[in-house]
């Protein structure tokens, strides 16, 4: 459902994912999927064009992992997550990212605040909720547009 | 069992169709005045016709797409050609989405497409059935 809404419904108003891929190994870490594309959008001629001139051309991936639980979520956790994230991202010059965690129960306030505060500009972090379809994301540009545009 | 996926694109023949009759309609200009009297009771259902049946014939040696599949292998048929792959031999299983049309790319030393898309196949489905057939391979071969 996720894939789906990133590479075909509200994911495309943030960037054009054009591949994914599932069981992406970074590091020591596997993601369930990777997606990976850009932010100049594909369409008809005048959209080209447009988003030729106007939209930058940036490389994107975005990485999705299921957890057990959202307790599991610490600093140390994230900082685990996220190292390998920007290193790939340095080494392959992708200018945004996004982590998306799932997880079944709700986050605590705590956990909420943890993500939301998360330091870093060009990583969105998002924590989905399953069971209730709640989202807490990060309050920087990734993780706000990101929130903004999917309907999950 | 062997599935077999090979749906026919309307659109596609008539795309082709349109084209071959605009062809003949361009013809009438060039032809002698005298002979276009003579056809001109029946050009219209001839034209029409002819360029139905060119436009599938030009489209199914061209551009028909016939999947099958088990779980040793596929074959796809792209108009004449045939490219038959073990799943063994891949192994990374992407989805690709290029301007409107979806893709499962099947890498290893090379890459094979499979146009899901234009198979009218579900991708996201058909990819994880790939990817199943993927992996059972490789672990059946290992």
């Amino acid at each position: 459902m996720l894939e789906k809404q990133l590479m075909v419904k509200g994911g495309r108003w943030v960037a054009e994912f054009t591949e994914s891929e599932r069981n992406y190994k970074v590091g020591n870490l596997t993601f369930d999927i990777c997606l990976r594309g850009g932010t100049r959008t594909k369409g008809l001629f005048l959209s080209r064009i447009l988003s030729y001139f106007v939209l930058p051309n940036y490389q994107v991936a975005c990485y999705v992992m299921k957890i057990a639980s959202s307790n599991i979520i610490s600093s140390n956790f994230l900082r685990k997550l996220l190292l390998p994230i920007r290193e790939k991202a340095k080494e392959e010059e992708v200018k945004w990212n996004w982590l998306f965690l799932i997880s079944e129960d709700e986050p605590s306030a705590k956990v909420a605040k943890l993500i939301e505060e998360q330091p870093y500009e060009e990583v969105g972090i998002l924590l989905y909720s399953s069971r209730l379809r709640s989202v807490a994301y990060s309050h920087n540009l990734l993780g706000k547009r990101m929130k903004a545009c999917l309907k999950l | 069992m062997t599935e077999k996926v090979s749906p026919i694109r309307f659109f596609e023949i008539f795309k082709l169709s349109v084209v071959f009759l605009a062809v003949q309609m361009g013809a009438t200009l060039v032809m002698p005045v005298w002979f276009y009297d003579i056809i001109r009771p029946y050009f219209l259902f001839v034209a029409v016709a002819t360029s139905v049946l060119l436009g599938y014939i030009v489209y199914i040696r061209t551009q028909h797409v016939e999947l099958s599949y088990d779980h040793t292998g596929f074959s796809l048929k792209r108009g004449k050609s045939v490219e038959t792959r073990r799943w063994t031999e891949f192994h990374k299983v992407l989805l690709v989405r290029t301007d409107g049309d979806f893709l499962v790319r099947l890498q290893d030393k090379e890459s094979v497409e499979l146009p899901v898309s234009k198979l009218k196949l579900d991708p996201f489905s058909f990819r994880m059935k790939t990817l199943r057939f993927v992996e059972e391979s490789r672990r059946g071969g290992s």
